[in-house]
Order: C-alpha cells, then sequence, then structure tokens
C-alpha cells in the first residue's frame, strides 16, 4: 500500500516536471492584415449571472462576430487560481487574455513579462505595460446618476445603496452614489449595505429590507445577481428601486425607476480589433463611460417620475455624457 | 449612536431573523437525524441547492408552486439516497463524499439551468409561495407576527421539528436512530437493521433540506439563481453542533444565525463605524463565540462519522 503510494507521488511529480517543460505555442507575428485570433476570457462569475460577466460575455462575442476570433472562457476564478489561468491560456497560444475586473491587474501584468508575446487586457482597472491594456470603467459615474435620481424622487431624504462585494467597481458606484445624492437633494442621509455574495439573491433581498425598515425609500440595486433580491425585497415593502446592468423593470414593474444599463460590446470589439489588425496601442489605459456609450439609463417610468423630474434628470445625464460632471475616480492598481 | 443601535432590536428585527432562520432550521432538522444515526453529512448544501433548483423546476413544468415543494422534496430524498449509497454502502469517507456532493450540487445545477433555460437576461419565474398569516395564532401580540405571519412553509418547519423531537426522544424509532448512532454493533445484536436505519435518516434528512431549499426559491424569491444555497447548508450543519444533537438546539443554532444576519444588516445599513466585512461575518463570530463558551463533547453520537461494517460470519 505504501509503495502504491509513492509511485503514485512520483507520476504525479514527473507530470507535473513534464507539464512545466513543456514547450510555449510558439507565438506567431502580427501581420498587418486581420489574423484569426484567440480571445480567452476569465470571468468572476457566470456567463448567466444577470450582471458584471455576463456583460462582458456578451461583448467578447460581440467581438468574436466582428473579427472572427475564436473565444474561450473561464468562469468564477478564483483569486489562487489565476496565475495558473492565465499561464495555460499563454502557452496554449491565445493571442488576447482579458481578465473581467480590477482584481486581475497583478496576474496581467505579471504574466505580461514572461509572455511578452501574448496581449493582456484587464477590465475596471487603470493599469498598462507594454503588452498590458487598461480597459477602465468609470463605474462611479453610474452610481452618481443612480443617487441624482433618488436624490430627486425620495419622500423621507433617506437613500441607500447595496452593494454585492466590497470591489473597486461597486466601491466607486458607492462613493458616486453619495455625491449625485447630495447633488439633487442637499440634505438627504444615503445609507450603504453589502450583501457580502454575488449570487445570494435571498440575503439580497434580506438586505434591502433591513435597510428599508431605517427610512430608505429608494434603493439602488448594483449586485448582480443578488440585485434580483434586493429587487424582490423593495417589491414585498413597496418601495422605489433602480436596477443595475441590464433593464429591470420587469421584476417590479411599478416600483423600478429605471436601470443603470451596461453595454461593454464597444469597449470589447474595440480591444479585439487592436488585437487583431495588429495594432495594440502600449502603454495605455482605455477609459469608458457615458460618454463612450458602455452606460446610458433605461427609460424612466412614467408612473413613478414626473416630467419636470424626468427634465431634471436627463439633463443631468447629459451633463454626465459631456464630462462636465467632475468625480474621484478610484484606482484599481495595487498600491 | 448607541440610541439607534439598540433601536434596531425592535419586532421587523425578530421577524427577519426567524425568516432567515426558517430554512436553515429545516435543514438543521434533518441533519440532526442523520448525524444521530452516526453519519456526517457536509453534502447538506447539495440537498438545498438541488431543492431550491428543482423546486422552480418543478413549479414550472406543472404551474403549481406547491407540486414545485413536492420536486424539491423528491430532489432532496435521491440525493440523500445516493449520499447514503456512497457512504453506507460503499462505506466512502464521509466528509470527502459529503464535499463532493456540495461541488457537484452547485456545479450540476447551474448546468441544467443552462441546458433546460439557456442563458437569458433575467431568470424563469415561477408563482411564489406567498406569505399567509394563520388565522388566530397571527393575532397573537408580538409572537403572532414573529412566528405565524411567515410562509405557509415555515409552519411546515415548525410542525416537522416538534415530530423530530418528539420521535427522536419518545419513540421505539427515535431509540433505534441513537442506538444505531451511539453503537451500531450492539444495536445490530439487539436485531436493529442499522444500515436500513441509517439509509432512512440519509432519505429524511434530504427531503427536509430540499424543503429548505425550496423556500429560498419558491417562498423567499420566485426563481432559481445559481449557488443561491449561499452557504446556509454549511450553517445548518453548523447549528446541530452548536444545538448538540438535539432538534430544539439545532433550531436555537439556526436562530443565532438568523438573528446575527438580520442584525448585521440593519447595523450596515444605519452606519455603524465597523468595516463592512467584519459585519459582514458577524453571525459566524457570534457562533463561534457560542461554541467556545457552551462547548462540550457530551452530544455527540459516540459512532458519527465511522462506517458501519456488517459482521460477517465465518464459515
Amino acid at each position: 500500500m505504501k509503495n502504491t503510494l509513492r509511485i503514485l507521488y512520483l507520476i504525479v511529480i514527473l507530470a507535473l516536471a513534464l507539464a512545466a517543460c513543456a514547450p510555449q505555442a510558439a507565438p506567431t507575428e502580427a501581420p498587418a492584415a486581420q489574423q484569426k485570433i484567440k480571445v480567452a476570457l476569465v470571468l468572476p462569475g457566470t456567463i448567466n449571472d444577470n450582471g458584471w460577466s455576463q456583460v462582458a460575455y456578451d461583448g467578447v462575442m460581440a467581438g468574436a462576430k466582428e473579427t472572427g476570433a475564436e473565444v474561450a472562457y473561464t468562469e468564477s476564478s478564483q483569486l489562487p487560481d489565476f496565475e495558473a489561468i492565465y499561464r495555460d491560456y499563454a502557452n496554449k497560444g491565445y493571442t488576447l487574455v482579458i481578465g473581467h475586473g480590477s482584481e486581475y491587474a497583478d496576474v496581467a501584468l505579471k504574466i505580461g513579462k514572461e509572455f511578452p508575446k501574448t496581449y493582456f487586457a484587464v477590465t475596471n482597472a487603470d493599469v498598462k505595460a507594454e503588452n498590458v491594456a487598461g480597459l477602465d470603467t468609470k463605474n462611479e459615474e453610474a452610481g452618481y446618476l443612480a443617487g441624482f435620481i433618488a436624490g430627486t424622487l425620495t419622500k423621507t431624504k433617506k437613500v441607500g445603496i447595496i452593494g454585492a462585494m466590497e470591489i473597486v467597481a461597486m466601491k466607486r458606484a458607492g462613493e458616486g452614489f453619495d455625491i449625485g445624492a447630495k447633488a439633487s437633494c442637499p440634505d438627504c442621509q444615503t445609507m450603504h449595505a453589502w450583501v457580502g455574495s454575488f449570487d445570494d439573491a435571498g440575503k439580497g433581498k434580506e438586505t434591502a429590507m433591513a435597510m428599508i425598515e431605517q427610512g430608505v425609500d429608494v434603493v439602488y440595486a448594483n449586485a448582480d445577481a443578488a440585485g434580483i433580491g434586493i429587487i424582490s425585497g423593495c417589491k414585498e415593502k413597496g418601495v422605489m428601486v433602480i436596477g443595475d446592468t441590464g433593464d429591470q423593470s420587469s421584476l417590479a414593474p411599478d416600483l423600478v425607476i429605471t436601470s443603470m444599463m451596461q453595454n461593454l460590446n464597444p469597449m470589447f470589439v474595440e480591444i479585439m480589433q487592436e488585437v487583431a489588425n495588429g495594432k495594440f496601442i502600449p502603454n495605455n489605459v482605455r477609459m469608458n463611460g457615458f460618454d463612450t456609450g458602455i452606460y446610458f439609463i433605461a427609460d424612466l417610468n412614467k408612473k413613478l417620475v414626473s416630467d419636470e423630474q424626468a427634465a431634471k434628470i436627463l439633463a443631468e445625464v447629459e451633463k454626465v455624457k459631456n464630462n462636465q460632471v467632475k468625480l474621484p475616480h478610484m484606482s484599481a492598481s495595487a498600491k | 449612536m448607541l440610541e439607534s443601535i439598540l433601536s434596531l432590536f425592535n419586532l421587523d428585527f425578530l421577524y427577519a431573523a426567524v425568516r432567515m432562520a426558517i430554512p436553515i432550521i429545516l435543514a438543521a432538522t434533518g441533519e440532526v437525524f442523520l448525524q444521530r444515526s452516526g453519519i456526517f453529512n457536509i453534502g447538506i448544501e447539495a440537498m438545498m441547492i438541488f431543492g431550491a433548483f428543482f423546486g422552480v423546476l418543478g413549479a414550472a413544468l406543472t404551474g403549481n408552486s406547491w407540486l414545485g415543494v413536492l420536486f424539491a422534496m423528491l430532489a432532496g430524498s435521491l440525493t440523500g439516497l445516493a449520499f447514503g449509497f456512497v457512504v453506507i454502502t460503499v462505506q466512502g469517507d464521509q466528509t470527502i463524499t459529503g464535499t463532493a456532493f456540495s461541488i457537484i450540487g452547485l456545479g450540476l445545477t447551474s448546468f441544467l439551468v443552462r441546458v433546460i433555460w439557456g442563458i437569458r437576461k433575467l431568470p424563469v419565474m415561477v408563482t411564489p409561495i406567498e406569505r399567509w398569516p394563520v388565522p388566530v395564532l397571527s393575532e397573537i401580540p408580538y409572537l403572532g407576527r414573529i412566528f405565524f405571519d411567515q410562509s405557509p412553509l415555515a409552519y411546515i418547519a415548525y410542525v416537522l421539528l416538534i415530530l423530530a423531537t418528539i420521535v427522536m426522544f419518545k419513540t421505539t424509532w427515535g431509540l433505534k436512530v441513537r442506538a444505531v448512532g451511539e453503537n451500531p454493533k450492539s444495536a445490530a445484536s439487539i436485531g436493529i437493521n442499522v444500515i436500513r436505519v441509517r439509509y432512512l435518516c440519509a432519505i429524511f434528512s434530504g427531503s427536509v433540506a430540499g424543503i429548505g431549499g425550496a423556500i429560498l426559491s419558491l417562498s423567499e424569491l420566485n426563481m432559481f439563481v445559481d449557488n443561491m444555497s449561499g452557504g446556509r447548508g454549511y450553517l445548518a450543519m453548523a447549528s446541530v453542533i452548536l444545538g448538540r444533537w438535539h432538534p430544539l438546539g439545532a433550531a436555537l443554532g439556526g436562530l443565532v444565525f438568523g438573528a446575527g444576519n438580520a442584525l448585521q444588516m440593519r447595523l450596515q445599513a444605519i452606519g455603524v463605524p465597523i468595516p463592512n466585512n467584519l459585519l459582514l461575518i458577524l453571525p459566524y463570530v457570534l457562533a463561534l463565540l457560542i461554541m467556545v463558551s457552551v462547548y462540550s463533547r457530551s452530544g455527540a453520537p459516540a459512532a458519527l462519522g465511522v462506517p458501519y461494517e456488517k459482521e460477517t460470519t465465518i464459515e
């Protein structure tokens, strides 16, 4: 028995050693003409999370349509596995590896050094290197407008934002929310809470109800799949809510004011075209927001928003779109 | 600040605490039986997520959410049966098997969602099982609102809890379960069918955990979301240990988690100057504190986690 175990261990170690020595896929020279590229997308959630990861999947699929790229993706990746996943894709000869979220910034920079011929892109992050592109998003803008709308519609002068987890994107939205609410309602109080999960919709519902019991009458649900629960909690309590990512009005038609929409397609199409055409811009952070069209708001609910309020809100949306509202932009890179 | 914190302990808080505890209590009630019979089941998370998923599937297929609950029970029972097969008949390691079941449960349900409904903008929605205040009982001051203005599935949980306690301590059946968990060999020597008892406990545990999952997807919400069990299976297991393998104790353990969560959500909302990440772990810190202060091995079935091998007769 002991011997069998020893032999097994030996085999495993040998296999690992062999894998480590395996030749790296020869990187091809990038010709000027569009070439067939292989794109890997590394996601924190699932492609049907009704939020962050799903819009990235949609975006890369749109990019694949434009460039004819071959796409692979890894869902629900965990921090300890990032390096292995990245190295694996780079070894398999993927042209572009996209990490969806600031948490992939460090691994992209590190593996980027090891594989100088492979391109890396990190969404939501202000990182850059010779072969690493930051695809940063101004999450604070969505938060700002959600806060502005909440401040416009509140009667109790208490508005709240519920995020999934304390990640950069959601913290930025929270910062923006405070500023936005104060902009439309200077004496309003803002409340913040975190579900502690991206997919525990039941807990999202309870968190919303707990917040509403403290007097909040407009909630911004910024928590992916857990956000569905937040909207359900608002419905149970009869409180107005702002959705996120997609148009969520069907979840509570009488109470969803609007949704802060996200369409990351232009961002993904752009980077995939850059790589496919051999025109990757090194050392550059691409900034996206309402101005580049990745964010926009869904139709305002006529049952809840008066014409006057709608005009005020839409004017503010225009201002954000034209970059006339200055907001702090939290850095995502490691200190 | 102190005043606003104290004002959080109101009726709404207690109501939310009970509501959040119910799925955990249900799963824990089943787990008490299984552990008392000598089987340690970490795979309870799988039974809950299968319950949540098949509950919605059943409701979507039949158009009746109560039939969905039946689906959830069946799915849970089958998971229990499968778990029983691996740890009782094959005598696989209980911890590893349970962990494997949990991982498979989360993965398989996510997979089935995509196969059946595809990638959609919003999950498939079914008719929810609405809250149903019990006539008369719900009018009792305070208690009525806290306990009898809940989902009908919560009342099933109460009845099961009381029945489980009676069966466990007042019937021959309960005695058999406890005997099997304490000393299976002696139990077998007086003619108790150890394997049968353990299988029945596994199936029972699975079916009630399935209802626990269905509460999440059919009553709290009206849809299935990937990974929606959110670790409640593990909390149920912890409740069993906190409650020292007594159904009522386990229910109290479930209440600790419910109350801890209800409290941390409210503390976050009013903005107490404590980092949110610390508040989020409050229920677990509470559980740990209770564990450390009241823990003793007493109550743990002696043969917990030990596979039972039938004595073979030498020819």
